[in-house]
């Protein structure tokens, strides 16, 4: 009797996380059947078990384009300016958070402002800028900006000038340590938790960068997989199949990251627990 | 470690910058279509710089085409264009058409990196024709000769000094595409020319649809199609020098458009919606308002069960909507180039009878639809051939009513239409909407 008693609250709350488990899976799931189904078949009705048109699909979107193309080319933007806006937001946080200098505040102004202009405003001088650097049809446009990415800058110098000791920096000084190691061996593995949040951020809003592409890239074997995703829409069809399909293949890398980085954001919450 | 691969980045992103800074001086860079306009000499030694193109020399053209095109249709003609120019390499990149003017304007702003052709759909054709940015296709070296062209893809090229800025390989008659077997069932017949008449006026329209409703057959996939038709109705285009021009026609339709979603005579659902194109192969969905283009992408392929059980009609006016233009940069490189593409896409009868018999899409020419008239009818629409059909309605269409404005004022348009359909908003207050739309996209518009 009393296990029951005891039982009856866990199953609701079981029920519960099941009910939001499912309200975050299911879109997902959706997307992966219906990329399995016709574009008939979508269109008429709600489809929950795999259907047998992924072969025809595949067949389509690859008629129209050739997505692991587009698969590379959206990796090889994406990493390595995701690796760049952590490295480098992480060393910029550093040093507005923990030195003082003059104009600190000034530039951290700057800085802060440069969050506020919408992309869509600087997309003609974002293209003329490339066009006299001859970037255009060139992947650095989108990897080098990393180097600089404010959002990062912003978000980690809270992290820093709160979860960062001073004495610890004056620690190692002590110890003959130089500024620059400092921050490498010291400041940068304490914030590891905050620079991998900034960089799943970061690799989403890379991964899903349209505009900036579409803008820079006038070779159809150079656009990303956005880009492609818009184009397998065609003037007039409507593929749904076939864009399932590549929405699926799309979310793969987006949830890989998302799972191999979130260990380091769960393990790094624990990590001031021991001081 | 770390330090060393900082260093090394940052010696390489200023190596990077030097090289960049270096290939300003005029140096071809790897990259030759980043500036065909600014600089010829970059572009690929084999081919000759044209310091006067001569496009009437057709043979022994080489050298490379750069397209933008916002759709991927225009790719079919690449094949049959180089069984005649072997030597010509036509690059077309796709650009989604929904960003195509995005894509287009830091280009064209900045007067480099822009291709030889680039395409213009119907929604914005009218601001890359007044824009200037196109070659007159009727001055030398190209001479266009349009007698075989349509009228109506002429006169959307054509800006307001009369000069020739693009050509299309297609066109798009309007039409009502229904079902044979439900027309038979409620009114009587299924033969065009009766059904036609029965469709003659909008009032004749909604008479027939409350016959539909009474057999509990919706008339309609969706009542928005049929503003293209509408449009058709009115004696001005949307902007008469400067000033925004509400035709008293737009008005009846926003009411017809109220009548329908009352009466329930549509499906209740925005074209292009998943039910919208199941309607294909409904029981209870009588017909599309779509021009040719609608044949082809929407109810052909989906046509199954209902194979035969189709057929096209005229409704209250004859119209056209959609299409693509081409036209030639005017700082292009490869003038000879891009016009002997354009011409064997746009004038070429043959290769137009060609393409239209493969893909079964209406074309810009009359000897080529005139031709295909004489084959053989669609098996969809049982038996019926769209391109005589079309042939007609072309004939009958009014004079072309496009301006640089549409695509947006169309979409403003809709918007209020459908608050006002569904009565969200009193005609006023949608039509205020509406005003209040255009004048925040083009302020420099008079709205009364």
């Amino acid at each position: 009797m009393t296990k029951v008693r005891r039982a009856a609250p866990r199953a609701l709350m079981y029920a519960f996380l099941i009910l939001l488990l499912l309200l975050s899976v299911v879109p997902f799931y959706l997307v992966v059947v219906n990329a399995t189904h016709s574009s008939f078949d979508i269109v008429t009705k709600l489809n929950l078990l795999p259907g047998a048109a992924t072969a025809e699909n595949y067949a389509t979107m690859q008629s129209h384009v050739n997505i692991w193309r587009g698969f590379a080319n959206s990796l090889l933007i994406a990493v390595p300016y995701t690796a760049f806006t952590g490295y480098f937001g992480a060393l910029t946080a550093y040093g507005f958070a923990k030195y003082s200098f003059k104009g600190k505040n000034v530039l951290f102004g700057i800085v802060l402002c440069s969050m506020m202009i919408p992309s869509q405003v600087s997309i003609i001088g974002f293209y003329q800028l490339n066009l006299k650097l001859h970037l255009l049809n060139t992947y650095w446009p989108f990897i080098l900006p990393g180097i600089a990415n404010a959002t990062s800058v912003f978000f980690l110098r809270g992290i820093i000038s709160q979860s960062i000791p001073t004495s610890m920096m004056e620690a190692a000084r002590l110890e003959g340590c130089s500024e620059f190691k400092i921050f490498n061996r010291i400041v940068f593995p304490c914030v590891i938790p905050g620079v991998v949040t900034m960089c799943i951020f970061n690799f989403v809003a890379c991964w899903n960068n349209y505009m900036g592409p579409l803008i820079i890239m006038s070779k159809t074997e150079m656009y990303t997989m956005p880009v492609m995703i818009a184009m397998i829409k065609g003037l007039y069809l409507t593929n749904y199949g076939a864009m399932y399909l590549a929405i699926a293949i799309s979310v793969v890398p987006i949830i890989v990251v998302f799972c191999f980085l979130s260990r380091y954001i769960i393990n790094g919450l624990t990590v001031g627990s021991d001081k | 470690m770390k330090k060393k691969l900082l260093a090394m980045l940052l010696a390489l992103s200023v190596v990077l910058a030097l090289c960049a800074c270096g290939d300003a001086d005029g140096t071809p860079s790897g990259s030759p279509a980043a500036s065909p306009a600014s600089s010829p000499a970059a572009a690929p030694s084999g081919e000759p710089v044209p310091s006067e193109p001569t496009p009437s020399d057709s043979a022994g053209l080489s050298g490379t085409l750069e397209v933008w095109s916002s759709g991927e249709e225009l790719g079919r003609f690449v094949e049959g264009f180089n069984q005649v120019h072997p030597d010509v390499t036509v690059n077309i990149t796709v650009v989604p058409n929904a960003d195509f003017i995005a894509k287009l304007t830091p280009t064209l702003a900045s007067g480099q990196g822009a291709p030889d052709i680039f395409t213009g759909e119907s929604d914005y054709v009218k601001y890359l024709v007044d824009s200037g940015f196109w070659d007159d296709l009727r001055q030398a070296p190209y001479s266009a000769d349009t007698s075989d062209v349509w009228d109506y893809v002429a006169s959307v090229g054509t800006d307001a000094s009369g000069a020739l800025r693009a050509l299309s390989w297609q066109a798009s008659p309007g039409s009502i595409m229904y079902r044979r077997d439900m027309a038979k069932e409620v009114l009587g017949t299924d033969d065009p020319t009766e059904v036609a008449a029965l469709l003659s006026s909008n009032d004749a329209m909604l008479d027939v649809a409350a016959k539909l409703k009474d057999k509990g057959i919706k008339m309609f996939a969706s009542w928005q199609d049929i503003m293209n038709m509408q449009f058709s109705n009115r004696a001005q285009p949307w902007v008469v020098d400067d000033r925004l021009v509400i035709d008293e026609s737009m008005l009846d339709f926003m009411d017809m458009a109220k009548t329908i979603a009352e009466n329930g005579y549509d499906l209740n659902v925005d074209p292009w919606a998943p039910e919208w194109s199941a309607a294909v192969e409904s029981t209870d969905t009588f017909c599309y308002v779509l021009p040719s283009w609608g044949y082809q992408f929407v109810v052909k392929p989906a046509a199954d069960t209902t194979k035969g059980q189709w057929a096209m009609c005229q409704g209250s006016v004859p119209y056209v909507k959609g299409g693509t233009w081409l036209g030639i940069y005017k700082d292009s490189p490869n003038k000879d180039l891009a016009w002997a593409f354009l011409e064997y896409c746009c004038l070429n009868s043959e290769a137009q009878q060609a393409y239209a018999a493969e893909y079964g899409e209406y074309v810009s020419l009359k000897s080529a639809d005139q031709a295909l008239a004489a084959g053989a009818g669609e098996e969809v629409l049982g038996g019926q051939n769209p391109f005589a059909f079309y042939n007609e309605q072309m004939e009958k269409i009014p004079s072309d009513l496009m301006t640089a404005y549409d695509g947006t004022i169309n979409t403003a348009f809709l918007s209020a239409a459908k608050a006002y359909a569904t009565g969200v908003l009193s005609k006023d207050d949608a039509l205020q909407q509406f005003k209040d739309d255009v004048a925040n996209a083009y302020p420099e518009l008079t709205i009364d």
